[in-house]
């Protein structure tokens, strides 16, 4: 059971708020009218504990929850994705106390894919990554807002990223499901159209990718697979999953040419690699590490063996979002010590599956 | 007149973990060293571990599979035989 702060006044509450327990940003005071309000959007047990948030360690229940989601502006309605996230987060394979506390930007990507994201308030339209969406927004930065106040996340202290990067307040999307290309992500993971899922997956910052002239999917996808290619990322040289954000219009260029989701993650495997004498050339080969990785797909000996940036073409994530007012897309690279995960929600908010059945393989 | 809001901070752990006491001579003691593997730690962990060495600590090291995660059970048990250990991080 969570304790009550008392403050000599709402002000006094307020400046605190926003100098111990913030984003940066400003906040909305969790009073218990709010947090009500808020656990009025969940069927679960507001005592029911989800797990222990690294590094802090401290036990995080629906109610904590709650109280950072009321925080963060989220609505009662989006509590079940919010929640669900969470859970995925603490799933041992995510790796969160890593990403809590390692020197890179790394931040949680989330991603929601079917029809409880969008009658939630998520957005998957123009400027989906942006300002304007205040559901993405305030889902992502809830989720931010239990890692640094329940998680002990802090920068300077336990979080040790050197630049951060801004996707570190929020990053969160919903996918698009009116385009009719291919079956949403929630149905490639197993689930049914009906239910809605969340992926998170540890994330590098994200790489914008300009296409207006591609109309065949072989030249746009090379172009893709040369901003996945990039150098900088740990992607590079640690291949493990990666998240490819298609726009609308680079979708249809795949879909016109009849490909399906899975010819483009198989493309991309194959394109989006850097030959073993790039890394060396680069400086990105390490003696003591390298040779085992590119040995699962070559001749460690031979330089001319093409590493890729994720691991298999299943571990590419793949959803379709954004407007309809150009091709651009987004490349997530992998923070590489995690593994990214998903966990199903039905559609009335609710866990149907008991919770052992919501482990799933990795996304 | 008071305002009270719910604190966001979850189930805390009630109490901090607190240091061990600091020896005051390193004669004789068993000291664990822990590479976390990053670039650069084992070379400034070695010459840590030689200067504490001349003061009389009896080094033996030990290593992380990947500086991203937790040490393994067996990392954290070779070191509980230690007296004193020293960590960094490398890059």
């Amino acid at each position: 059971m969570n304790q009550m702060l008392e403050f000599p006044s709402e002000d006094r509450a307020y400046e605190e708020f926003v100098e111990r327990y913030s984003d940066g940003l400003p906040i909305v005071l969790p009073t218990p009218e709010r947090v009500a309000r808020m656990l009025a959007g969940s069927r679960e047990d507001p005592d029911d504990v989800l797990g222990h948030v690294m590094p802090a360690g401290s036990a995080l229940t629906i109610r904590d929850v709650a109280i950072n989601a009321v925080m963060a502006g989220a609505e009662p309605r989006q509590l079940p994705l919010i929640t669900a996230a969470l859970e995925a987060l603490l799933d041992e394979r995510f790796n969160l106390n890593g990403l809590q506390s390692t020197t890179h930007c790394g931040t949680p990507l989330v991603i929601f894919s079917g029809p409880l994201a969008l009658e939630a308030g998520l957005s998957a339209g123009n400027n989906v990554l942006g300002n304007g969406q205040r559901g993405n927004l305030s889902v992502g930065r809830a989720i931010r807002l239990v890692m640094t106040n329940v998680g002990g996340g802090v920068p300077g202290k336990t979080d040790m990223s050197v630049q951060g990067t801004p996707a570190k307040i929020s990053f969160c999307v919903a996918e698009r499901v009116d385009i009719g290309v291919w079956a949403p992500l929630v149905v490639r993971q197993g689930g049914t159209p009906a239910e809605t899922s969340v992926t998170v997956m540890g994330a590098d910052a994200p790489i914008h990718v300009a296409d207006h002239r591609s109309a065949t999917p072989q030249r746009l996808l090379r172009n893709v697979a040369d901003a996945m290619r990039h150098l900088g990322t740990m992607s590079a040289t640690r291949p493990t999953q990666m998240a490819l954000l298609l726009a609308p219009q680079h979708a249809r260029v795949a879909a016109n040419a009849g490909w399906h989701a899975a010819d483009v993650q198989q493309f991309l495997f194959e394109h989006a690699r850097n030959p073993l004498w790039r890394l060396r050339d680069a400086g990105e080969y390490d003696p003591a590490k390298t040779p085992a990785v590119a040995a699962e797909f070559g001749d460690p000996e031979d330089p001319d063996t093409r590493v890729p940036v994720f691991a298999s073409p299943e571990r590419l994530i793949l959803v379709v979002t954004g407007g309809d007012s150009g091709g651009f897309s987004t490349v997530v690279p992998a923070w590489p010590a995690s593994v990214a995960v998903h966990r199903f929600i039905d559609h009335d908010g609710s866990y149907s599956r008991p919770r052992s059945q919501r482990e799933e393989v990795p996304a | 007149m008071s305002f009270v809001v719910h604190d966001p901070r979850g189930g805390r752990i009630a109490t901090a973990p607190s240091l061990a006491a600091r020896p005051k001579a390193l004669a004789g003691l068993k000291l664990g060293v822990l590479d976390n593997t990053k670039e650069q730690a084992d070379i400034l962990l070695g010459r840590a571990a030689h200067l504490l060495a001349q003061d009389g600590a009896k080094p033996t090291f030990a290593q992380k599979p990947s500086f991203s995660r937790v040490a393994p059970p067996e990392v954290i048990e070779q070191l509980a035989m230690c007296d004193i250990v020293i960590t960094g991080l490398g890059g």
